[in-house]
């Protein structure tokens, strides 16, 4: 190459080196996809320890394979619990089970459940922003509101899940009932 | 009644842990206030164990079979038959059938037989509250009525075996 002419294309050299070598980052090891516990299968019942639903039992509907998470239903209908991921960690499986290969669960992924948080917390912003009297006013959490499309959703599912449900006689309490632990039960001695 | 089922020579006995943990066997003597050696070659308890002087507890023991109490001979006592047999349908051995059986069911298992006992519960206070009305004569013998204590204390249905039996 003439000095002070490159060819067109070619990259121009760097100015300035580093004073000293800078190791190339190491590749990040790929993730390994979560690894689902064999109790957990589509249609196990499923108690669920943490958070709001805690107590409740539900019908896990399938897996996810990114984010390892399960996807449950109460059903809605039922017991209150709507379709929602689930960390399995969380989670007894219990040994009941239901077929619910009938039940179309395919739209269900990690993609459906992502909300745009980020919109909310700008929204929130602007709107204190916008005038004085607003910002000091007592701050008024807006009410979640559920989508139109969740509800339809969840109508749907719950709508072949309830039969389902329907054909295991006194199913459909034990999910409408809570889990608690009474006097005597030392859980890591019971059979679920 | 008072205390009846005594650590006693020729007792049939529940070993209730160690290695013969669950075995029956017979209480061949005592050695102390704490030991005794017992032996129970038909229910596949070790002979060695007790040839070894290693005597277990019998802090849970059954009570004497009448079929047995009469062999003199206290291994011949736990017979093949007699003890296991008895064991079968003495208190105890359903008490331990039933135990057994409890920690078996699953969740839902044990939501249903919780609703069962609900179910019950009710009967026999529904029985309970015609006797006290005096719209139903005691003597009647009703199905239900018969877990059903005398009238004059509180309804207390006992956990009982039968109930569990359907799961």
């Amino acid at each position: 190459m003439v000095a002070g002419k490159r060819t067109k294309g070619e990259a121009r050299a760097p100015r300035f080196y580093p004073a000293y070598d800078i190791k190339p980052k190491a590749k990040a090891a790929p993730a390994n996809p979560p690894k689902m516990r064999a109790s957990l299968t589509p249609g196990t019942i499923v108690i669920v320890l943490a958070g709001r639903f805690r107590g409740k039992r539900c019908v896990m509907l399938k897996a996810l394979g990114e984010s390892g998470l399960i996807v449950v239903s109460g059903p809605y209908s039922v017991n209150g619990v709507p379709i929602r991921r689930v960390n399995p960690a969380y989670v007894i499986a219990t040994s009941t089970k239901v077929d619910v290969s009938s039940v179309d669960a395919s739209k269900f992924d990690d993609e459906y459940f992502s909300n745009n948080k980020n919109t909310k917390k700008t929204e929130k912003k602007a709107a204190a922003a916008d005038d004085e009297e607003e910002f000091f006013a007592t701050e008024k959490e807006e009410e979640p509101k559920v989508s139109e499309k969740r509800k339809v959703d969840q109508a749907a599912v719950d709508d072949q899940l309830l039969p389902i449900v329907e054909q295991t006689p006194m199913l459909k309490e034990y999910l409408a009932a809570l889990f608690t632990l009474t006097k005597g039960m030392k859980p890591h001695e019971l059979k679920w | 009644m008072g205390f009846t089922r005594f650590v006693e020579v020729g007792r049939v006995c529940l070993v209730n842990y160690g290695p013969d943990n669950g075995k029956l066997g017979t209480i061949i003597d005592i050695v102390d206030g704490n030991k005794c050696l017992v032996d129970g070659p038909r229910t596949h308890r070790p002979r060695a164990t007790s040839d070894a002087l290693q005597a277990t507890r019998p802090n849970r023991h059954h009570g004497q079979d009448p079929e047995e109490r009469e062999a003199e001979n206290a291994q011949s006592g736990v017979g093949e038959g007699g003890c296991s047999r008895a064991m079968g349908s003495h208190g105890l051995g359903q008490k331990l059938a039933a135990k057994k059986k409890r920690a078996n069911l699953t969740d839902f298992q044990r939501f249903q037989l919780m609703v069962a006992r609900k179910q019950r519960a009710a009967l026999v206070k529904e029985k309970l509250d015609a006797i006290k009305d005096g719209t139903l004569v005691p003597s009647v013998p009703e199905k239900k009525a018969k877990t059903a204590p005398p009238p004059a204390e509180e309804p207390e249905p006992e956990p009982e075996p039968a109930a569990a039996a359907d799961y």
